[in-house]
């Protein structure tokens, strides 16, 4: 009996969420492009930026963000997502920050970054990734190299039609497959060409400048679209994170998950890499000489130097607990802050960790312990 | 659009040989800088030493009228090794005022328990200058400081003349004595009978090593003192001083932002002792 | 400009693939290949970090000759004439096999073939060796008398799907990460693990069994877990029957070995012995894993014959899911051993003293090949104090912090007549050359590297050489100079070792380019080959070959009590030349360290984070003490990357007498608390 009525509370719940999307589908779909079309507009896009950022067949079936301007190559109806995320363009693994002209004398010069880039192909969980970033280097003091890249960013997301992978839980985060803002134009594919989106002014800017590519959408290209999202979260159920994030806050997760990944985790750094929302960062300094530049480069929680302090006491010391902080940053206290947690579900840190640890499976793991 | 990493100016003015590998900076802003720094005690700088990088310090001295400020450094690392070399007149980097200073509204006509271990008497002397240049605004002061040896205590001698203002008392410890050392020995916790200051009104400030914090933080509760009215000036691991780059993150809290100066009550709700 | 350069990691031998991500000419990031078989887009904290020290401010850009003492910048043309001069004089003073050619691991095959060809065509001499001498010489040399091939029998793609997996003298989640992640799925698929290790690596706390025995016991511990599985009647008849031989001699040999007996000399309790006999034993698909903890021993070769001897006792070799995994140390060390960067063989392990090959070569190279096999490194150091050998070209290695009793080494260096080192950053080595030539790191060159599961991959260039030549161009360039013109095309070396050598007849860049080839790849077009051994080992019969325990060359006593063991640790590598200008490896483990159990410590006073002098009978360091119950009483373990600490002052320079592989592993120290 209990189980029936869970059954049946949770089959409603999917049916309003769904209901929900489909009802923003039908409001906001206006527009449909051919590929031809789309051709067309990538090639007009590619004249009016620097960078054309875009998933891009690498070596076999590697796919990863490049520079197709002149390259070419950009994926549109493409299946899986990139390797890296567009962070790795706004906050990248290393970059200079300001040159040092003389180390002894203290004489430094600043850097701008003009560089002016369209992102192409953006996966919708991608797409929040970046909302959520641009929240946070934009609060109380503003991260200039940041934001100087997002203003001279245009976005050009792309609906997910299917999982990208196995181990992705976009749908269950509440970041797929479609993007809900951020974007200044996404599309959906469908069989004839993609749905149009307009998400802001620079996209409907670029619309005003290329209006004879687009077309009204069909009302059989909106029922496609619309069946092609209703299938992608069939069979998944959305991840209730305030109640995640209340048992975390609660301190009720079993000690053994951390301990276990304490064990598990070998401090390879490809989580903190690869997470379109991990924002943390340090500095080095590399001269030659005298002179020089100061990079930024990425860093994070897992690392026991990212906390431990020049005379040498930690105050985290166990290895368990570096993960436990970026677990907690991303589902929980996230959470409690902004309303929403920091993982999109985008699954890469899954696809990447050498010690198999699973946030997926953390969050079930955990939400079902506390039941 | 302001980069806030990129690096203001400043020149050595004078160095002062503190302690054994501990030395006092006066520094000053170079004019293409922008004349002035303007900050309050407790707030701190991140300093910049190219080739080395930057470094958290508080600032050592009150704000002063002449745009003078001081940093008291220990020798701990590579950054702070070189800057021990540097000579006057040498030019540095520094970014900042960050951070929250010391309840400094908080503290107005209330009695003081200031309580340092160590090079961590740094942050506490700028409030300690203030309090005494408007000496009428507050209270009784006491003051608790304990350092490893009689050599290692900074700021020697003008400790001994605070002595000289009105409704103060100076208490100081140290863990191993010398021959020159007739005072107190010992961990400062053992000097906290001697303060005479009433436990419910008063408001106490700590600076010093985690163990010192965490230590002297329990006895002074159980003195009877509030965790209100309890503040220490924490010590984290920081690179960019303006919440962005993660390292001092607690729970949602950055001590560059937030603190670096955390009432008892704040540290409690972020599961920390020190 | 963004640019993509697909390449293969320059770090450990476990050869992971990635791309270098090049921005306006900057190496600003590393980006894993998925579809990369070795690594399928996992990587370690120091892959992760690759690009950082590419550009490093610190990397060498200039030739340097040493003037009275003192280094002057130099150019090229200068310098390699130079060295080109100074070889031809004390060529002709000394004869050809005065001057000795160190290769390097760290370099692509087609360098070291070039560096193999140079020694032997361009200076007459096969003096010429590298790193896997203080290596994995006793995997080649064991491996080939038990199975007639010097390597790793089978690939990593089956270890996930193992039944057991023993682990002996190796830590795969620090040393090998990526083989570590499949231990750890293998863990996760249900296997179980067996870790004989006197230290509680991370792979120990999630064994089965952890045997932690004192270093240097390994043969008296094998031999018991073969004398409790025939007792136990577990061993492979049938396999032992159809595909060895001498079982009789090796049943004879360790009757004497019961777990029982050999508890004082492993100080294991004969429990967890036979515990693992019977697991290893009776698991369906079973494999070894060993690596720098069972060979650098003055008994390596026989350590490796002893786990030969047990996968061929249980049959657990010579087919799929099985085998004997050595884990090579660094990224094409098995590369340049089967470049024949060795004393006595040409490429795929032909023997210089085998005329029908001598003959091959000289007709391809047109000269006269030296007939008697050269020195080993070992023997190079001792030739050189005794004023033999009078000339070392050093090529990316950094003997002075990687071989044993450096005061040995650094006496041998001083002894030379004249010391050539190419390296991209001035390590110890380099700092007692005479003349110091930059070479270029794997960015820079185009090539291949060969992992421990015998695949070839390719390395592909990303930027420029910073110093202007790749090492393979500067070997030319000298030997052209000494009148024997070599042509360096990666590409056209490739395809000399194929047209040179049986092993990789059907070796091309373009076929590898998709994914490698693991060797042997005797015909154009042949897959290559993922499992050795299948169906008839190498040799034909495996063959059994009974050992006896020997103690160490130093154990400990009352003045040295302790036993001085030394390893890898996951955030650096080797001499930390790379992973020390890596802003956060260096962070994470700035200083040298030794570890000691609490119980040890007590006895020494000695306290946790507190500095202490470690003392052995060839030199002493003050080092800060970790107190841990993770490592076995009576036995200290120090990491060896800290080249301003040096942990090899301390370690012995006895070494094995087949493979001249030095006792890193164990030697006798003592403790004082400062």
């Amino acid at each position: 009996m209990v189980l029936d009525y869970v059954f049946i509370a949770e089959l409603f719940a999917r049916t309003v969420s769904h209901a929900l999307i489909i009802v923003k589908l039908l409001q906001m779909k206006k527009l449909f492009i051919t590929k031809e079309s789309l051709e067309e507009l990538v090639k007009n896009l590619k004249k009016d930026c620097d960078e054309f950022i875009a998933p891009k067949k690498e070596h076999l079936d590697d796919i990863v963000f490049s520079d197709t301007k002149h390259s070419g190559g950009e994926l549109s109806a493409y299946e899986g997502n990139s390797v890296v995320s567009p962070r790795a363009f706004l906050l990248p693994q290393t970059e200079e920050v300001f040159k040092i002209i003389s180390a002894k004398g203290a004489k430094f010069k600043a850097i701008e970054e003009k560089t002016r880039r369209i992102f192409y192909g953006v996966r919708p969980c991608d797409m929040k990734a970046i909302t959520l970033m641009r929240d946070f280097f934009a609060d109380k003091f503003v991260d200039a190299f940041y934001e100087q890249k997002m203003e001279r960013s245009i976005f050009i997301a792309i609906a997910c039609a299917s999982r990208c992978s196995k181990k992705s839980f976009c749908y269950e985060m509440d970041s797929g497959p479609v993007a809900k803002d951020g974007f200044d134009i996404e599309l959906t594919p469908v069989k004839m060409g993609y749905l149009v989106d307009i998400g802001s002014k620079k996209g409907s800017k670029i619309l005003k400048k290329n209006n004879k590519l687009f077309t009204k959408a069909s009302s059989g290209a909106i029922k496609e679209a619309k069946a092609i999202l209703e299938r992608f979260g069939e069979a998944a159920k959305r991840i209730d994170y305030k109640k995640l994030a209340r048992i975390m806050a609660q301190d009720k997760v079993k000690q053994s998950i951390w301990d276990d990944m304490g064990l598990r985790c070998v401090a390879c750094s490809g989580c903190i890499t690869l997470c379109p929302t991990c924002s943390c960062f340090s500095f080095m300094d590399r001269l030659e000489n005298d002179r020089g530049a100061r990079l930024r480069y990425c860093d994070g929680c897992i690392y026991a130097g990212f906390t431990r302090m020049a005379g040498g006491s930690a105050p985290i010391p166990n290895h368990k607990d570096h993960i436990r902080r970026f677990f907690e940053h991303k589902l929980n206290i996230d959470t409690l802050r902004y309303g929403r947690p920091s993982c999109v579900g985008c699954a890469r840190c899954i696809e990447i960790c050498p010690g198999n640890i699973d946030i997926r499976k953390f969050i079930e793991a955990v939400t079902k312990g506390a039941e | 659009m302001k980069n806030e990493y990129f690096p203001k100016i400043v020149v050595i003015e004078n160095i002062v040989n503190e302690a054994p590998d501990v030395k006092t900076f006066t520094l000053r802003l170079k004019h293409e800088s922008g004349g002035k720094l303007k900050y309050k005690p407790g707030q701190f700088m991140m300093l910049s030493l190219p080739g080395y990088g930057e470094a958290p310090f508080t600032f050592a001295s009150r704000p002063a009228s002449n745009g003078r400020f001081q940093i008291t450094v220990k020798k701990l690392g590579s950054l702070t090794a070189a800057l021990h070399d540097l000579r006057e007149k040498d030019a540095v980097g520094i970014r900042g005022p960050y951070g929250n200073s010391f309840p400094l509204d908080k503290i107005e006509n209330k009695d003081l328990l200031f309580v340092a271990g160590g090079i961590g008497m740094a942050p506490l002397r700028s409030l300690i200058q203030q309090v005494f240049k408007n000496r009428k605004n507050y209270g009784n002061v006491e003051i608790v400081y304990g350092s490893r040896s009689p050599r290692e205590l900074v700021y020697k001698d003008e400790i001994i003349s605070w002595q000289d203002n009105p409704d103060t008392d100076i208490h100081l410890t140290v863990d191993t004595p010398d021959e020159t050392w007739g005072g107190a020995c010992g961990v400062v916790c053992a000097l906290f009978p001697k303060v005479k200051l009433d436990p419910k009104t008063s408001v106490v400030i700590l600076c010093g090593p985690p163990v010192m914090i965490k230590s002297a933080i329990k006895d002074i509760l159980k003195l009877g003192f509030r965790d209100s009215n309890i503040y220490a000036s924490l010590e984290r691991h920081m690179k960019c001083g303006a919440g962005k780059c993660g390292h001092c993150y607690i729970k949602g809290k950055y001590v560059c932002l937030d603190g670096p100066n955390f009432s008892y009550l704040e540290m409690k709700k972020l599961e920390i002792n020190s | 400009m963004i640019k993509r350069v697909l390449t293969t990691c320059p770090y450990c031998g476990v050869g992971c693939g990635f791309y270098l991500d090049v921005r306006d000419g900057r190496v600003a990031g590393v980006i894993p290949s998925k579809s990369n078989t070795v690594s399928k887009g996992y990587l370690c904290v120091k892959g992760w970090h690759s690009h950082e020290i590419v550009q490093h401010p610190d990397r060498l850009k200039k030739p340097l000759i040493k003037n009275n003492g003192k280094f002057k910048e130099a150019s090229w043309d200068t310098a390699l004439d130079y060295v080109a001069n100074r070889l031809k004089d004390i060529k002709a003073k000394h004869g050809s096999d005065s001057l000795a050619v160190c290769a390097s691991a760290r370099c692509t095959n087609e360098e070291n073939f070039l560096m193999m060809k140079f020694a032997r065509a361009a200076l007459g001499t096969n003096n010429i060796d590298h790193c896997a001498r203080t290596c994995h010489a006793a995997t080649v040399s064991g491996l080939n008398q038990s199975f007639g091939s010097g390597a790793g029998t089978n690939s990593y793609d089956e270890l996930p799907f193992m039944d057991c997996i023993l682990i002996i003298g190796s830590n795969p989640t620090e040393a090998h990460p990526i083989v570590g992640w499949r231990v750890r799925t293998a863990v996760d698929n249900g296997a179980k693990t067996i870790v004989c290790d006197p230290r509680r690596i991370l792979s120990a706390e999630s064994a089965d069994v952890h045997i932690q025995h004192y270093p240097g016991t390994d043969i008296a511990l094998i031999n018991a877990m073969i004398n409790f599985i025939i007792r136990e009647n577990l061993h492979d008849k049938e396999f032992i029957e159809k595909r060895t031989e001498g079982f009789n001699e090796l049943e004879e040999a360790v009757k004497s070995y019961t777990p029982e007996s050999v508890k004082d000399i492993t100080g294991v309790k004969p429990e967890l012995i036979k515990k693992a006999a019977r697991i290893y034993a009776a698991s369906k698909k079973s494999c070894i894993m060993y690596s720098l903890g069972m060979t650098e021993h003055t008994v390596g070769t026989d350590n490796v014959i002893a786990m030969a001897n047990l996968a061929m006792v249980t049959g657990h070799v010579g087919r799929e899911f099985s085998g004997v995994y050595p884990m090579r140390g660094q990224n094409n060390v098995q590369g340049a051993c089967d470049m024949g960067a060795l004393p006595n063989v040409y490429s795929g392990y032909q023997p210089v003293a085998d005329k029908n090959a001598r003959d091959k070569f000289e007709k391809a190279w047109g000269v006269e090949l030296p007939a008697r096999p050269g020195l080993t490194l070992t023997d190079m150091i001792d030739s050189a104090i005794k004023g033999d050998v009078k000339c070392f070209y050093i090529i990316g290695e950094d003997q002075v912090r990687t071989d044993p009793d450096t005061h040995m080494i650094e006496r041998a260096l001083k002894s030379l007549e004249f010391l050539v080192v190419q390296e991209i950053f001035l390590s110890e080595t380099a700092k007692m050359a005479d003349v110091v030539l930059p070479g270029a790191s794997f960015a820079e060159k185009e090539g291949t590297f060969t992992c421990a599961e015998r695949r070839i991959q390719r390395v592909r260039r990303a930027i420029l050489p910073i110093s202007g030549k790749t090492d393979g161009d500067i070997i030319c360039e000298i030997s052209g100079r000494l009148g024997y013109k070599m042509e360096f095309d990666s590409l056209k070396v490739c395809d000399e070792i194929a047209s040179l050598t049986p092993l990789f007849k059907g070796v091309s860049f373009e076929r590898l380019e998709e994914n490698g080839l693991q060797w042997p790849v005797p015909e154009h077009g042949h897959p290559g080959t993922p499992v050795v051994h299948l169906g008839k080992f190498t040799r034909g019969l495996g063959r059994f070959i009974p050992l006896k325990h020997k103690p160490p060359a130093e154990v400990p006593d009352k003045e040295y009590p302790f036993i001085l063991t030394t390893g890898r640790m996951l955030f650096h590598y080797n001499t930390g030349t790379m992973t020390r200008r890596v802003s956060n490896l260096s962070r994470e483990y700035p200083h040298n360290f030794v570890q000691i159990n609490p119980k040890d410590a007590e006895t020494s006073g000695v306290k946790n984070k507190g500095r202490v002098k470690v003392k052995t009978r060839r030199g002493e360091l003050t080092v800060a003490a970790e107190v841990t119950d993770k490592i076995k009483k009576g036995v200290l373990w120090m990491p060896f990357h800290f080249t301003d600490e040096p942990t090899n002052v301390l370690t012995n320079s006895a070494f094995d007498p087949v493979c001249k592989t030095g006792e890193y592993k164990a030697c006798a120290a003592k403790i004082e608390k400062l």
